[in-house]
């Protein structure tokens, strides 16, 4: 889409992503390559604006609404797409990519958009494109796939109900800070917060990211939750509501991922967790906060995909994902190690990696307003991700014992991609200021202090010192952890099954009793009116005119008197 | 698995950075948020207990909630 020569970076991946499957092999190699780079540079020169702005049934769309905070987040979702293109180059399935770039390129233009509608639309889009994503992973992605589905397609439901009620409310499509007096702010609230993660609908996440295959799910891993993230820093910054269920999220995250077993399903958790720090951020609402949940949504969104990438290479070279099978690979795959690592440290806000600098404003601002209590619980937070994602990935994964696994690093493309992503998340680290730059308020926040650097170090080596001396208790089983989705994967069937019984019993029962009055009906009909039956047979004629001539006669006697 | 002695002197330069970090806060005066927060060693006990909290929590609801990973199959 171009207007005085602005190209939209969205619909150009998109229309990308809609043409791959018509491509020869090379070709869309190439287009892998070239496609996601040419569009980083064009979301890099977005003039700040409004622009490609169209009429429609009396509302404004605008496609591209560029300033800070949605340039922050469309940068890093290019980013992001860049690098896991060149990842999954070895992906026999062409679909995937081809609709990864359909996914990528809405999150693009829904974090771009500047109304409701245009950003609905992207959204659903969003939703389809993911699920097809899913469904190209393993066996059992079928399944997982249509549970996602529906939890998204229920959540945009809700999301258009609260839409609709906003839009003919304020007679305006505009998407900016939106006004929580009214019922339908908190549809939209309720719509956005499913695709967040938040509880209880968290278990999407678990549920179906580990299922896609093993470069599907670095994709998956960047767009919906932090669309929704982005969602809520625009428009809802500052609801109170939010604290709490960020602080629920990442203790949510925290508790499951240390029972699990699935190395991706630990990452999933970690995911729900990562994002509730953000979460927390906005509930917060002051100008830091919102800037250190921007900012550590950009630095999450790297750091994730390297985490999951180094957890791809492992699947793809090892076939495994189950803690109980690995273990032992730091010989024979030091480099996929190495870059899992620093993803980890990273997580974990590592001082010199971009956590470091992006999760402390968050807690920062917790400070400065004052909230006692959700400070020491970012604290623990901090100590427990170090915990569930900072060691113990690393730790089942490339060590504890020796698995005796044949590996070796992954091909050149896919080392290129997590060499490059663990560049980035220590150059974050090392030079804040890039990132700060690109903030929506002024930061006034500087987060290497040596006060703060030793404070980092020994809480982080302190929780490492638990993991080791716990290390007995966390070994790992071949188990998993129900979630609040057992209410619709089991719970709900017990409850068709269950009924389901009584239900045919008496259904049963009532047309037993109904078929036997049918009966009774038949059977007197027959008697009176079957072959035999008195009024079923034929009379004389002499019987006729005699019961006429009596009829008549009794009307003259009648008459007469 | 690594080797015993690799392993010893990994624990030593960890228990030694341990202590490096702890050390620090006879130098650094780190100022505090909330008061408790600024005592000595304060952040290196506060996560080591939360961590250890953290896990034992979630070994008590793993006791309720965890199942054989083929439950959903049918």
């Amino acid at each position: 889409m171009m207007n005085n020569m602005i190209i939209h970076p969205g619909i150009l991946l998109i229309i990308c992503g809609l043409l791959i499957p018509l491509l020869g092999n090379n070709l869309k190699k190439f287009i892998t390559f070239i496609v996601p780079a040419l569009c980083f540079i064009i979301v890099l020169q977005l003039p700040h604006g409004m622009h490609l702005n169209y009429e429609y049934m009396s509302y404004n769309l605008t496609f591209l609404r560029v300033d800070e905070l949605s340039k922050i987040f469309a940068l890093v979702f290019t980013i992001m797409i860049v690098f896991s293109s060149i990842f999954s180059l070895n992906q026999k399935n062409k679909t995937e990519i081809s609709t990864a770039f359909i996914y990528g390129g809405s999150a693009i233009s829904a974090v771009l958009s500047g109304d409701f509608i245009s950003l609905f639309i992207f959204w659903e889009i969003m939703a389809i494109s993911s699920t097809i994503i899913i469904w190209m992973g393993s066996k059992d992605a079928y399944k997982s796939g249509l549970r996602y589905l529906t939890v998204h397609l229920f959540g945009g439901v809700v999301l258009l109900i609260g839409i609709i009620g906003y839009v003919s409310l304020k007679e305006s499509a505009d998407f900016s800070l939106i006004d929580r007096t009214n019922i339908y702010a908190y549809l939209i609230l309720i719509g956005v917060l499913i695709n967040a993660g938040a509880p209880p609908f968290s278990g999407w996440i678990s549920d179906s990211y580990p299922s896609a295959s093993w470069s599907g799910t670095v994709f998956l891993s960047a767009f919906t939750t932090k669309t929704a993230v982005y969602f809520l820093i625009r428009g809802y910054p500052g609801t109170e509501l939010l604290i709490y269920i960020g602080i629920f999220m990442i203790f949510y995250g925290i508790v499951y991922a240390i029972l699990e077993n699935d190395m991706r399903r630990i990452l999933s958790y970690s995911i729900i967790n990562q994002v509730g720090f953000m979460i927390t951020g906005i509930g917060i609402g002051t100008e830091i906060a919102i800037n250190g949940a921007a900012s550590h949504a950009f630095a999450h969104i790297i750091y994730k995909a390297l985490l999951l990438m180094s957890a791809g290479s492992v699947f793809y070279i090892t076939g495994k994902t189950k803690c109980t099978d690995l273990g032992g690979l730091y010989k024979t795959m030091p480099i996929t190690m190495i870059c899992g690592i620093i993803g980890a440290l990273s997580i974990s806000a590592f001082p010199f990696t971009s956590g470091f600098i992006t999760k402390s404003m968050i807690s920062q601002s917790a400070v400065y307003e004052n909230y006692t209590i959700i400070w020491f619980l970012l604290l623990a937070a901090s100590a427990g991700v170090f915990l569930h994602a900072g060691i113990k990935f690393p730790w089942f994964v490339f060590f504890q014992k020796d698995a005796k696994l044949k590996a070796k690093d992954p091909p050149k493309n896919m080392q290129f991609a997590m060499i490059s992503l663990s560049i980035i998340c220590i150059l974050i680290g090392i030079f804040p200021n890039v990132l700060y730059q690109m903030l929506p308020y002024d930061v006034n926040y500087i987060p290497y202090t040596f006060d703060h650097v030793f404070f980092q170090l020994q809480l982080l080596l302190f929780s490492g010192l638990a993991f080791f001396l716990m290390l007995k208790y966390l070994k790992r089983t071949l188990t998993l952890t129900l979630e609040f989705d057992w209410f619709w994967r089991k719970f709900s069937k017990i409850l068709i099954k269950e009924f389901d019984i009584h239900a045919e019993r008496t259904a049963s029962n009532i047309m037993n009793k109904y078929i036997k009055i049918f009966d009774k009906t038949i059977k007197t009909l027959y008697k009176h009116h079957g072959p035999s039956g008195i009024l079923g047979r034929t009379w004389p004629t002499g019987n006729m005119a005699f019961w006429t001539t009596v009829i008549l006669a009794s009307y003259l006697i009648i008459y007469l008197l | 698995m690594l080797s015993k002695i690799s392993k010893r002197t990994i624990w030593i330069i960890f228990i030694s950075l341990l202590i490096i970090t702890v050390s620090g806060d006879f130098f650094i005066h780190r100022h505090s948020n909330f008061g408790i927060d600024g005592y000595f060693g304060f952040p290196a006990l506060f996560g080591f207990l939360c961590c250890i909290f953290l896990i034992i929590l979630s070994k008590i609801l793993g006791l309720f909630l965890k199942r054989q990973d083929n439950y959903y199959d049918e």
